[in-house]
């Protein structure tokens, strides 16, 4: 066996074991799920739906094979979280093991639980430091999540190499006569991690080639219902205060603009243009007709490098619409990646 | 215009502008009977004309006639003016239309019009009181450090300098009043020109500015001054956030009465925006006690500091979202809710420190919070 080919089996076997890790975090989700919803502010339902639906768990040994063959090796990686969801941690720390047999990670100030779950579910194979100091790192890299302001003050007081990955948001495209199935998936992919995930819909279109807006008032209705009977098994978390704020304009500007379903967990509007602001979080979604997948295209230019995902009911729209190198998935996988995917590799 | 309703409302705003030109009293002529009985009045119109905000009303319950004073009206967020048409007139009858300034992201918000008489009444009614009321007989040199109108039609603060160059200032004439061009760049030499010749005429200028217009234009003098002539005085309106380096208001203030050479309290502060028709000033020129910082609205315009989260208002003396009654808006929206957080001061008749937008929490998660999409996509 080369050198290179057992420094990657290696690497396979850290991720192995952090998967492994990540395995059994899941499965006592009833014992984290209190801690991890006070911590997140999801509700604990919305904890094991994270879980059961977010978290990779089952990766395949293709999926695998990839991630380690798409990293260049590293002397050591420190992976800074600022601010992701939950179970992001699996993702960076897959990453970074892939990379290199030394890794140390900074949680989040805001939610440090999981990844010290993470840290401990795999038995010191990575080091935990909340401490860290980009400043103070000589050697290896660093992978750092969160804003994009945070992420410049990082780069900018490193010595070291800073890979960041940024925020984004997920963009839906449905077809003209999407089945209840993919309206129901549309509504588990908005609910998980109530909508605060790099690749949570914030932006619903429904294709509406007839203009009589039919399609999107259509679309709005069922979307409403299934957002509805989802919120009765999986309550939405709570919202802060900026969040809250958000919404009262938001609720106030859509019944200006059209119609609006609102559920105790959700609300759902349609009227008025497309266009490219996003919802608030927590459950909130505007559905509105583009003619076309070009008009989609076209309007989505302006925030293209945002947009981490694209889902659609059908995979041909989200080739279509999905900007280099947003994910393309079908609606109710759209927070499921693979391991390997374009979400973990993407850098600014 | 042929809709008599309006024209009726129309009329009874004209009429409180009127009697403030005549009295200069800010508290409308009737009290603040007659200020809700025409919000009333405009809230019913705008709900009968405007499905739009005859739903805002329903999703709080209301039909027009529950409308008794102005708090009970339900306010159009800002961000409906980019998503929606919000007036009370089919599209074809408007004679003006003033556009948000564009990002990238998102739609231009729209303020149309198809009255305009009553706006200008209004700006030039309360420019004049509270820019060169204090002149006495003396009119001043109107002049503009921003982009003419031909530049920047549907800019609705290039309507509202146009409006003062032509009537609050002498020699009347729009034309060599403006000094930055298409290109964002400043006519230092016309400027330079004009001011001398004011100075010559022994006139006083009144300099209009946004405050980034302000910011670039000290940037380009470096530490040279730009005198203006005895008595002039700078309206800045507008922050800096994203346009240029950030200045706070005081430092702003203060540089610019170092570079123009006028009294700091000749610079004064206008708060307006496109989607509204009333604009609120400092009122530091013409009242020795009134603070800097501290905005008075017209007798046709309100504002409460309303809970972000709720959209309810609040007792004065508290922060909250500004929320605006603003009277001139006859055939769009007589109530806007902003995004500006704002403190009515209390016991004051409605006056208010501007605080800026509302700030954001570090988000939970990895969503984009909407801000960080529009700086970056503007950046």
């Amino acid at each position: 066996m080369s050198g290179d080919a057992t420094s990657r089996r290696a690497a396979r076997l850290r991720v192995e074991r952090l998967v492994a890790g990540a395995r059994a975090i899941a499965a006592a989700a009833d014992r984290h799920a209190p801690a991890l919803a006070e911590a997140t502010g999801l509700s604990r339902e919305g904890v094991h739906l994270a879980l059961a639906h977010a978290l990779e768990t089952t990766p395949t040994d293709g999926e695998l094979d990839a991630l380690v063959a798409g990293v260049t090796p590293e002397a050591s990686v420190a992976v800074v979280l600022s601010a992701n969801v939950f179970v992001a941690a699996h993702r960076a720390l897959a990453l970074a093991l892939a990379a290199s047999p030394t890794v140390v990670v900074r949680p989040s100030r805001r939610e440090p639980l999981f990844a010290r779950l993470l840290v401990e579910a795999t038995g010191g194979l990575v080091r935990l430091d909340p401490t860290l100091d980009v400043a103070e790192l000589r050697e290896g890299t660093v992978h750092v999540y969160g804003r994009d302001a945070t992420i410049a003050a990082l780069r900018a007081r490193a010595t070291v190499p800073v890979l960041g990955k940024g925020h984004g948001l997920g963009v839906v495209l449905l077809g003209p006569s999407p089945s209840d199935e993919a309206i129901a998936g549309l509504a588990r992919d908005v609910a998980l991690f109530d909508q605060r995930g790099c690749a949570s819909p914030r932006i619903v279109w429904a294709v509406d080639a007839a203009g009589d807006g039919a399609a999107p008032r259509d679309v709005a209705a069922r979307l409403h219902e299934a957002l509805g009977a989802l919120g009765e098994s999986v309550p939405r978390g709570l919202l802060d205060a900026e969040e809250r704020a958000a919404v009262a304009t938001w609720r106030a500007t859509r019944h200006v603009v059209g119609e609006i379903h609102e559920g105790p967990h959700h609300a759902v509007a349609v009227g008025g243009a497309p266009d490219v602001s996003p919802s608030p979080v927590g459950r909130h979604v505007a559905v509105a007709g583009v003619a076309s997948v070009a008009e989609a295209r076209a309007l989505l230019a302006p925030v293209a490098r945002w947009v981490v995902a694209v889902g659609s009911d059908e995979l041909a729209f989200a080739d279509a619409l999905a900007p280099e190198p947003a994910r393309r998935a079908l609606v109710g996988q759209v927070q499921r990646p693979p391991l390997d995917g374009p979400m973990d590799r993407r850098a600014g | 215009m042929q809709d008599a309703e309006s024209h009726a409302l129309h009329a009874r705003t004209r009429a409180l502008v009127a009697a403030f030109a005549e009295t200069g009293a800010l508290v409308p002529d009737g009290g603040a009977a007659a200020f809700d009985a025409l919000a009333r009045d405009l809230a019913r119109f705008q709900a009968r004309r405007n499905p739009g905000y005859a739903r805002l009303l329903a999703a709080r319950g209301l039909t027009p006639d529950d409308v008794r004073v102005a708090a009970d009206a339900p306010a159009v967020p800002t961000d409906a003016f980019k998503a929606t048409r919000v007036a009370t007139f089919p599209a074809e009858q408007a004679t003006h239309v003033f556009r948000t300034s564009g990002t990238t992201v998102g739609r231009r918000g729209e303020h149309a019009l198809r009255d305009v008489a009553t706006y200008d009444a209004a700006a030039l009614a309360f420019g004049r009181a509270c820019l060169v009321a204090d002149l006495g007989a003396r009119t001043p040199r109107v002049l503009v450090l921003g982009p003419s109108l031909a530049v920047a039609p549907d800019s609705s603060l290039g309507h509202m300098c146009a409006a003062f160059v032509e009537r609050l200032g002498s020699p009347a004439g729009a034309e060599g009043s403006f000094f930055l061009d298409a290109d964002g760049v400043f006519d230092v030499a016309g400027l330079d020109e004009a001011v001398a010749r004011a100075t010559v005429e022994e006139r006083p200028v009144l300099l209009l500015a946004t405050s980034f217009a302000l910011v670039h234009f000290f940037d380009l003098l470096g530490e040279d001054p730009f005198p203006l002539p005895e008595g002039s005085r700078v309206m800045q309106t507008g922050g800096t956030k994203g346009k240029s380096r950030e200045v706070s208001a005081d430092e702003l203030r203060r540089r610019a009465a170092e570079v123009f050479r006028v009294r700091e309290r000749a610079v004064v502060s206008e708060y307006g925006m496109t989607e509204l028709g009333s604009q609120f000033y400092e009122r530091t020129l013409v009242e020795p006690d009134a603070k800097p910082g501290v905005l008075a609205p017209p007798p046709w315009a309100r504002v409460t500091a309303v809970d972000p989260e709720t959209l309810a208002p609040l007792p004065e003396g508290e922060v909250g979202l500004a929320r605006v009654v603003d009277l001139v808006n006859v055939d769009g929206a007589a109530f806007v809710q902003t995004q500006d957080r704002v403190r009515v001061l209390p016991g004051s008749g409605g006056r208010f420190e501007l605080l800026g937008r509302l700030p954001g929490a570090p988000p939970r998660g990895c969503s984009i919070a909407v801000d960080e999409l529009v700086g970056g996509a503007s950046a």
